[in-house]
């Protein structure tokens, strides 16, 4: 047989074996999973988290108090909103979305402005009876978010009237979820607003105070802030003789930036969220491309160790030379990496295919900016190139280790080493073609991560054929240094050894 | 080196050193083809060190190496299969599996390598675990799939580095019965062992290393023509009467009281002749045992006192 018939040999049975491991599967599975959770679960905490009761106490005639009522039936009203925008661009045909768009903005802050044209224009109730006429078909019926405030009646019995330090002490047993403050949910009172007497939006004296046990829950005291801050504002305003148009005219006017940048010239150079894209997708595929380089190599670290611990590497080299076995578990574990990596992207469109709405729109677009650029053949090439180096390495610690534990002191610092790119991510972002992204774009061992990170920012060709060209040449060098020490040093028993035995097996003349 | 077509292994002035400790030294020997030839020696002797060599797994220092007429194993290694004196298997690959990647490894293909797998597992007594995790299997049977892993490619050359270990009496024998058959079938079988009996009962040449270097070559027949012959014997005549037959070298009085004597022959003297004379002379013989010095014997008086040393060089560090 050849010597490619036995590294095909070793390459399968690599293949095989871990194949057929579980912790393959959970890797292929797990890892798109978990992405997609870890994406979609704060969304959805927010989305359902359970109404929350709130009593206010207005010492100061009850204008608060209804400033208040107000902020929070606007939240709630924002809230169905911008859910009817998610709903719309969701189920909806593209030729009714124009029906509503006047509804919303496409980008920025629902103002209160947009809250009195989707008022005018029928609200909720409007979007109920309009919608199941406008969805497409199985589309699921359209539910508006419930208000994630409620204000209930101070309970009976408490008495109400004394200094705020006094009502909070009253409140307390409440406040501290040991009483019920009503039957129905939200049953626990979350918090309480006590307005001192006298209170005047615009001359305030003493503050409002916010009562509760939970000091990190600022959703209701930053809603009622911002709410009364603006109250007081158009107060002042109509103090100083602004009409109400005049000052609705004010809360109304928004203004937003538009980006360009040089590289969109030929367009008009304005930058869209697309584009955006365009910084954050390399950087995605260079933590990929890491992620699963590093993945694999570990595999190869275990597995020479298992073979040296077994004893089984004897019985192979005689069969295969220490060079194919080499070559055969680099061939065979690449497959492992490949077919990982191949997977992840198969579960991936495979939940975009059964999603919709605005995230998975943007996945499209970073997909369709993947295809559009140099992205795949880079990959490709930064792939085996750090691939070859960083798992040839791996492989060369294997040979000289007995047990995971040795291997665990020597692999600190190797991963260290190979993590240093990440902590300069946000330099690169911020400057992808300033001194530091370029002068570790040029460390053969880091070409392929930061030269993937900066290709959407046009360097330079020749900068990228030489650095190329370098990692490339790094790579073979340290595949042929490990080949030797591998080979030297596989049959060896006892304690792993020194650096200069090391070097001295990689660069000595005869085994 | 010339005629090696009769030899399946030559090796020539081979030597070995770590650094300045010389594992193996000047070694040369042939292994004829068709042959079982026993590789005999103390602890620390150099044996798995030579096997390796002869494998092309470690280079010699020095000498050269002839293997099936090719000056590296490697370049025949197809046809030569190998046990490691340090066994091990993947633990999550069953026999079949195992076998069958070891024969692929050797060059057969795959449907060839999956029928002779089964056929060897069923012969050995192993067909019932054939698909049983090697992790499942006791050290013993594992120990058997591997060596069934060494031949399953059918090799003209075997090489076996300790393969009577860890095998009980009942398997010991099978292995036995299996290098035996090997040879019938043309095969050369190489194999080192501490264990006495085996190479006596098997080998048709051996070689006899000791602290890296040849202490003896040659046929079983040799090495016991090299120790003196020992004759014990009870008789009621006087020991001086004994000293005077011809033949003999020296006389031992064993125990008085019965009369019991071991007798040591002169180089190239009979038992039969001593025998002889003694009926000629008339002395009376209670008994008269004239068996075969044992091969543990000669590899005592060859080797023993240098194997105690160098155990205590080695510190036990050979395994
Ligand atoms: N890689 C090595 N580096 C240094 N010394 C070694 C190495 N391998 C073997 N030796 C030494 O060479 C000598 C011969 O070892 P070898 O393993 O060949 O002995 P052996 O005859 O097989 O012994 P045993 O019967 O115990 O298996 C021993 O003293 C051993 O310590
Ligand atoms: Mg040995």
């Amino acid at each position: 047989m050849s010597a490619l018939g036995r590294i095909f040999q070793v390459a399968r049975r690599e293949y095989k074996h871990h194949a057929r491991s579980k912790g393959f599967w959970l890797t292929m599975v797990a890892v798109p999973v978990v992405a997609v959770l870890a994406g979609l679960i704060p969304q959805w905490v927010q989305e359902n988290k359970p109404a929350r009761a709130f009593l206010v106490v207005d010492q100061s005639g009850g204008a608060i108090e209804a400033a208040i009522d107000q902020a929070v039936a606007n939240d709630t009203e924002k809230r169905a909103l911008s859910a009817l925008k998610d709903y719309a661009a969701d189920n909806l045909p593209a030729e009714s979305v124009p029906m509503l768009s006047p509804l919303a903005p496409a980008r920025g802050e629902i103002t209160a402005a947009d809250l009195a044209a989707f008022r005018a224009w029928g609200g909720v109730e409007q979007a109920r009876k309009i919608l199941p006429g406008l969805a497409r078909e199985g589309a699921p019926p359209f539910v508006p978010p419930g208000p994630r405030f409620v204000r209930v009646p101070a309970p009976a019995g408490v008495d109400l009237t004394g200094d705020p330090a006094a009502i909070g002490a009253a409140l307390s047993p409440y406040l501290r979820s040991e009483k019920k403050v009503q039957d129905a949910a939200p049953a626990y009172l979350s918090g309480a607003i006590i307005v001192p007497p006298g209170y005047d939006l615009l001359k305030p004296a003493a503050a409002i105070q916010y009562w509760s046990v939970n000091i990190n829950e600022y959703d209701l005291m930053t809603l009622v802030e911002k709410a009364l801050t603006v109250t007081a504002q158009q107060a002042m305003y109509r103090e100083q003789g602004m009409s109400q148009e005049a000052v609705d005219a004010v809360a109304a006017r928004r203004v937003a930036l538009q980006g360009f940048s040089p590289d969109k010239a030929a367009e008009g150079g304005e930058v869209s969220t697309k584009d955006r894209l365009l910084n954050i997708v390399p950087l995605g595929l260079a933590l990929m491309l890491w992620m699963s380089i590093f993945t694999v190599a570990n595999l190869l670290l275990l597995g020479v160790i298992e073979e040296r611990s077994n004893k089984l590497i004897e019985v192979l080299l005689s069969s295969v030379s220490a060079e194919e076995f080499m070559a055969g578990k680099l061939l065979g574990i690449a497959g492992i990496g490949l077919t990982i990596l191949f997977a992840w992207i198969v579960v991936g469109l495979l939940i975009l295919i059964n999603g919709s709405g605005p995230t998975v729109q943007l996945a499209y677009d970073a997909i369709a900016l993947i295809l559009s650029g140099p992205y795949i053949p880079a990959f490709a090439f930064y792939f085996v190139v750090g691939y070859l180096t960083i798992a040839s390495v791996f492989l060369g610690l294997g040979s000289v280790c007995n047990s995971q534990q040795e291997a665990q002191s020597l692999l600190t610092p190797l991963v260290f080493l190979l993590m240093l790119p990440f902590f300069l991510i946000m330099p690169m972002m911020e400057d992808p073609n300033g001194p530091i992204a370029t002068t570790v774009g040029w460390i053969p061992l880091y070409t392929p991560f930061v030269m993937m990170v900066r290709l959407s920012t046009n360097p330079s060709w020749v900068e990228v054929a030489m650095s190329g060209a370098l990692t490339l040449a790094f790579s073979v060098l340290v595949v042929w240094a490990m080949a030797r020490l591998f080979r030297n040093a596989v049959l060896r028993t006892g304690q792993p050894p020194r650096l200069v035995e090391v070097w001295r097996m990689i660069t000595r003349r005869e085994a | 080196m010339t005629g090696s077509n009769d030899k399946a292994v030559a090796f020539e002035g081979v030597g070995k050193s770590y650094g300045d400790f010389r594992a193996v030294e000047d070694l040369t020997f042939a292994v004829p083809k068709g042959a079982i030839y026993g590789f005999l020696g103390p602890n620390g002797a150099g044996k798995t060190t030579s096997l390796r060599m002869m494998l092309g797994m470690i280079r010699p220092t020095t000498g050269m190496i002839e293997v099936l007429g090719s000056d590296s194993a490697m370049g025949v290694r197809e046809r030569v299969g190998y046990l490691p004196e340090e066994r091990g298997l993947y633990r999550r690959m069953t026999p079949v599996e195992t076998i069958v990647y070891l024969a692929r490894l050797k060059g057969m293909d795959g449907a060839a390598a999956r029928k002779r797998a089964l056929e060897l597992l069923e012969r050995f007594g192993l067909a019932a675990f054939g698909n049983t995790k090697i992790e499942a299997l006791s050290k013993g049977m594992a120990q058997k799939v591997q060596i069934l892993g060494t031949i399953a490619h059918g090799p003209d050359l075997v090489i076996l580095d300790e393969p009577f270990s860890g095998l009980d009496p009942v398997n010991q024998q099978v292995l036995e019965e299996l290098i035996a058959d090997l040879r019938a079938e043309g095969r050369t079988v190489l194999f080192s062992t501490h264990v006495m009996q085996h190479a006596e009962r098997l080998c048709d040449r051996l070689v006899l290393i000791a602290r890296g270097r040849l202490a003896f070559e040659g046929t079983l027949e040799a090495a016991r023509s090299l120790m003196p012959r020992v004759i014990r014997l009870k008789t009621r005549a006087p020991r001086a009467a004994l000293g005077d037959l011809p033949g003999v070298a020296s006389v031992a009085l064993e125990d008085e009281a019965h009369g019991r004597y071991e007798i040591k022959l002169a180089d190239g003297a009979e038992g039969e002749a001593l025998l002889r004379a003694c009926f000629e002379r008339g002395i009376a013989l209670e008994s008269f045992d004239m068996s075969e010095p044992a091969l543990h014997d000669i590899f005592v008086s060859l080797v023993g006192d240098g194997a105690r040393e160098a155990d205590a060089r080695t510190g036990g560090k050979a395994a």
